[in-house]
């Protein structure tokens, strides 16, 4: 039984934390959340790989007569199809670099798309009457549904077994933007499309 | 204060919730012209509570679950309702 208001009127306002459509609300929010983070990476990533220079050297053998093979050529960059630096003359091999950004290399980020989610919480309901009255109106008594999430915390505070909760399991799957919204987004990149120079 | 209510109210205003999270999560992805939204495809429910009949009305009345209605009342860890829920498109209402 209750000893003192206080404790009661604490776990009033700890269950009054989070309404409950505003708990599924944000769940859902964080997987699309998490999907645009993912998705600005991978595009940080694409600019991360680009101005990362990759420089390969080998030696290049040109024969067992122990002739020099003298220049070969300059490097040519970017393009990693750079002959690169000559031999110095060695007789046997020329030292070849072949340089360019890693992207050139083939070397790609990875694009991740949650396929599929299952977000499973254990909770405790509890539920807050409102009564609405209006003028010349019969008043109107409405719930509202108040969710905590049951962790050790909360467990330990209030002597709650985690049996004794109550739990939400929400199975998400990403979806397309609805037709319109999508015909919004190909308009936008129509209006604005990739500069890319010659 | 303990606050219980009709089974039918119960389920009702779970349902509303869920509507109300589910479309506010839709709203606010598409207004942030995100390139992907995500749908709720199923939810499963398992609501620890007490049910009771409440003679005076003839209704059934529910208490869910929580640390005030354990600790205070000794309540609500006797029964368990399992609900599962699929969204279905407004488009798709009457379809087979």
């Amino acid at each position: 039984m209750a000893s003192s208001s206080t404790s009661g009127s604490a776990i009033a306002q700890e269950l009054a934390s989070a309404p409950f459509d505003e708990m599924i609300k944000n769940l859902l929010l964080a997987m699309v959340a998490a999907q645009n983070e993912a998705n600005a990476a991978f595009i940080k990533g694409i600019e991360d790989l680009a101005n990362e220079e990759v420089k390969i050297r080998y030696k290049k053998r040109t024969g067992s007569s122990g002739e020099g093979t003298g220049s070969s050529g300059e490097g040519s960059g970017s393009s990693g199809e750079g002959s690169g630096s000559s031999g110095e003359g060695s007789g046997s091999s020329g030292e070849i670099t072949i340089s360019g950004n890693a992207l050139a290399f083939g070397i790609l980020p990875t694009m991740l798309q949650i396929q599929q989610g299952v977000i499973e919480v254990k909770m405790a309901i509890t539920m807050e009457r409102r009564t609405e009255s209006a003028l010349g109106v019969k008043a109107k008594a409405s719930l509202r549904f108040f969710s905590v999430s049951v962790d050790a915390r909360y467990s330990n505070t209030y002597s709650y077994k985690a049996e004794a909760s109550s739990y939400i399991r929400i199975q998400v799957a990403p979806a397309p933007p609805p037709q319109p919204l999508m015909k919004l987004i190909e308009k936008i990149t129509q209006d604005n499309p990739l500069q890319i120079p010659a | 204060m303990l606050v219980t209510s009709t089974l039918n109210d119960f389920l009702s205003t779970l349902i509303e919730s869920i509507n109300y999270g589910i479309n506010d999560a839709m709203k606010e992805s598409i207004e942030a012209n995100s390139s992907v939204i995500f749908v709720a495809s199923r939810i499963y429910l398992n609501l620890r509570c007490s049910i009771d009949y409440d003679r005076d009305n003839a209704t059934i009345m529910i208490t869910p679950s929580n640390a005030t209605v354990s600790n205070y009342y000794d309540r609500g860890n006797e029964s368990l309702i399992r609900i599962t829920l699929t969204p279905i498109m407004v488009a798709s209402y009457g379809k087979a």
